[in-house]
């Protein structure tokens, strides 16, 4: 260990230039980009609903990023979308892209199931949909009440999962910020060109000259 | 040891006195430590930063937008409640259809199918044959009345107005497709049972021109993986299957460009 200077800073240089080909430099691309212009930013309550969403770790079993269809089409076929690019994610701080895909990927939710009521039935009791679903249900984002008041969101309920007694299940502000987070991810508008230049596209140029 | 024993060792004068057998343990250089230091008090500062509750006050102020309900258009007489209220276990169709019936991503456009398609495929959805579980659960909890009412609704619906794609659609494959079919892969022309402009035809063939793409491409990929099977004579099936991915793409993305206008 008697050269110790030259060792460190050659192991320094090497973590400078891996930083800067990895982080600085597609940084620096993509700072450049701005939002897509057909991208809302987040409303207050898109917020709250996206600290839900973080909170209940949502964002370990579903991830927001579908793959292209030059890598496959099994994101597409799923109707999950289009694949994404930088710009998605332009008022996401941090982003939610998830490594998880133990349920499906939500980056399209909004477009695929644009129903509140649905997300709402979903979120109370994933089973009463899908008999066959993983997912967790989420009762204490919800209210079994005698009676609904006025502002009060019902849940829509099969028989099977509504409560006895006549009483109905309204839905907590959590929830409702919640779907609102939810509906919000749509990332259908079309995609620019630099922006789509942004991705790694070596699998779509492979299979487009083969179909030639 | 031998040879060591014949040397002239006794030369004390010729021995260097600063001479030392052993390494001299030099210190780290002080940037080092330096550099150590500022490193770990700013991780910890970053830590720190981190544990910190969210700084509201920090957060750009964003627009407040009220949220407009969703069954803007009053319901007419003649609209059936299902479509824009549903009851107090099913949704209703709008919520996710859309208030024309227009569809979005994988949903498909209600408006413009055949009545007696729309009764079949939400009966093939509670008997199994089709598989969605959000169409069950609806299918299976309306009567054969309602079905019927919301089918006729949406058979009337006017088309609403696609936008057309803008994804590097292989537009001339997909046309290709449609009016010639390919063949070497024993794959039908669309147009000879859909219709000479994708508008459907009858109970079993639903109109494909202006469709959501994303749902065309999602049908037929379901048809190729065993996960839809109601179509007459296994039809849809075996043509599906018999496609690539590539070809059931540009297929869909040329129907879901046709504009209604094309149509008639």
């Amino acid at each position: 260990m008697n050269k110790i200077t030259p060792l460190l800073l050659g192991a320094a240089g090497i973590l400078l230039f891996a930083t800067l080909m990895l982080v600085i430099l597609p940084g620096w691309q993509m700072r450049t980009a701005d939002a897509p212009p057909a991208l809302e930013p987040y409303t207050v309550q898109q917020l709250s609903g996206r600290e839900q969403y973080i909170a209940n770790g949502c964002v370990y079993c579903h991830s927001q990023q579908p793959r292209a269809t030059g890598q496959t089409f099994a994101d597409l076929a799923r109707g999950w979308g289009r694949a994404s690019t930088s710009g998605d994610y332009a008022y996401d701080s941090p982003h939610l892209l998830g490594t998880m895909r133990t349920g499906p990927d939500l980056l399209n939710v909004g477009a695929r199931l644009p129903s509140r009521d649905w997300h709402l039935t979903h979120l109370y009791q994933p089973r009463a949909i899908f008999d066959w679903s993983i997912m967790p249900s989420y009762p204490y984002m919800f209210e079994v009440k005698d009676k609904a008041g006025t502002d009060d969101v019902v849940v829509k309920l099969p028989e099977a999962y509504a409560p006895a007694e006549g009483k109905v299940v309204v839905a907590r502000q959590e929830a409702l910020d919640l779907v609102a987070y939810l509906l919000s991810l749509q990332r259908t508008y079309p995609v620019s060109e630099s922006e789509a230049g942004m991705r790694d596209r070596g699998f779509d140029a492979v299979i487009d000259s083969g179909k030639q | 040891m031998f040879s060591r024993k014949k040397r002239p060792a006794q030369r004390v004068e010729d021995i260097d006195p600063a001479f030392d057998p052993w390494e001299q343990s030099r210190p780290i250089p002080l940037f080092v430590i330096a550099i150590f230091i500022a490193l770990a008090i700013w991780g910890a500062l970053n830590y720190v930063g981190d544990l910190a509750p969210e700084r509201a006050s920090q957060m750009p102020e964003l627009p407040v937008t009220t949220t407009v309900p969703d069954n803007a258009p009053a319901p007419g007489a003649d609209v059936p409640v299902l479509v824009h209220q549903g009851n107090a276990s099913v949704w209703s169709c709008a919520s996710c259809h859309g208030d024309q019936g227009q569809g979005s991503g994988q949903t498909p456009k209600l408006a413009g199918l055949a009545q007696a398609y729309i009764v079949k495929q939400l009966q093939d959805f509670a008997a199994g044959t089709r598989s969605n579980e959000s169409m069950r659960y609806v299918a299976t909890q309306l009567t054969l009345a309602e079905i019927n009412a919301v089918a006729a609704y949406y058979a009337t619906l006017p088309l609403p107005a696609t936008a057309a794609p803008e994804t590097g659609a292989n537009m001339a494959r997909g046309r290709e497709l449609n009016l010639h079919g390919d063949w070497k892969q024993d794959i039908p022309a669309c147009v000879t049972c859909h219709g000479a402009q994708g508008e459907g035809l009858g109970t079993a063939f639903p109109r494909l021109a202006g469709q959501q793409p994303e749902y065309l491409f999602s049908q037929l990929a379901a048809w190729k993986g065993g996960s839809r099977h109601n179509s007459p004579q296994s039809l849809m099936d075996d043509i599906a299957a018999r496609m690539s991915s590539a070809d059931m793409w540009a297929v869909s993305q040329y129907f879901g460009s046709l504009q209604p206008a094309d149509v008639k």
